[in-house]
């Protein structure tokens, strides 16, 4: 989880894709999805679909920190920093 | 190919998860398109139904699943096995050769020479009752899958009218009463559980 905080506060306002995650942070869709899940339901990340960045594409199911899942995230690194969060969170 | 099965596990994937999680399995299925535009359809639908197969036991309908899965494949299945092999490959479990050696003194080497010509007639068609009962726990077992409930009661009524035949003329024909409350003992278990299951069933209508 400390993974996918760190990677979706990096841009924090930002919508990302659950792929571009997978990739960003090397967890498989099998583990990424169900934390995605357990931190939608805990109110740490909103989801929401939105429009293809280019026509002909299927819609795409995105996911941002909530202002309580940055908190976490902020706090969880000045408390226990992974390597490169920092920065991340700069 | 590897397009084809991939398809066919994010399938799976998105029926594991059922409506509790419906938007989720239609964003995994959305960000397939670009599993596959990057090369890595296969490994990442394989994730989902791996991940969506985790979250069974999380929710209330795979929670149902599962028990289905559980009654059919570890119960009804076994049941099904055991009647029909035992039929087929003369198992000495069957208690047609039980009452058969129940029925003669101890220490007589010569099974069967105790029971009447006309009772040990009747052991072929009470056979072909047990290969039909196996048959009924397979088709059971098949309904509940599907979760045709309805075509489950039938399916137990049925069993129960063959297993009630069963206990009556093995009763009567080999004076053995053991494997007689074996089997009513086992219907009774089974029905308690098929009823449970099809309360259960309910909630999701």
């Amino acid at each position: 989880m400390r993974l996918l905080l760190v990677a979706l506060s990096a841009r924090a306002r930002q919508w990302r894709h659950g792929y571009d995650l997978m990739k960003e942070t090397g967890l498989q869709s099998g583990t990424l999805y169900p934390l995605l899940m357990r931190m939608t339901d805990n109110g740490l990340v909103e989801a929401e679909w939105r429009e293809p960045s280019q026509p002909g594409r299927p819609a795409r199911h995105a996911y941002r920190l909530t202002a309580k899942g940055l908190e976490l995230a902020l706090a969880l690194a000045a408390a226990d920093p992974l390597p490169g969060a920092k920065a991340a969170l700069a | 190919m590897i397009l084809l099965l991939s398809r066919a596990l994010m399938a799976m994937a998105i029926r594991c998860l059922g409506e509790h999680r419906y938007e989720w399995g239609a964003g995994m299925e959305a960000e397939f398109d670009a599993a596959w535009r990057d090369g890595h359809p296969l490994r990442f639908a394989a994730g989902c139904l791996w991940g969506a197969l985790r979250e069974l036991p999380h929710h209330e309908s795979g929670r149902f699943a599962l028990w289905s899965y559980a009654l059919a494949l570890g119960v009804m299945l076994p049941i099904a096995s055991v009647l029909i092999f035992g039929v087929l490959f003369d198992f000495p479990y069957t208690y047609l050769m039980q009452a058969q050696a129940m029925s003669l003194p101890k220490g007589n080497a010569d099974a069967g020479v105790f029971l009447h010509e006309a009772n040990r007639a009747a052991l072929p068609s009470l056979a072909v009752l047990i290969v039909f009962l196996g048959i009924g726990h397979l088709r059971l077992a098949w309904d509940m899958l599907e979760r045709d409930w309805a075509r489950v009661a039938v399916a137990a009524r049925a069993n129960a009218a063959i297993t009630a035949t069963l206990a009556v003329f093995t009763g009567l024909v080999f004076a053995c009463t053991e494997p007689v409350l074996i089997q009513l003992t086992g219907l009774a278990i089974e029905l308690a559980l098929l009823a449970m299951m099809t309360r259960w069933s309910r909630r999701f209508a």
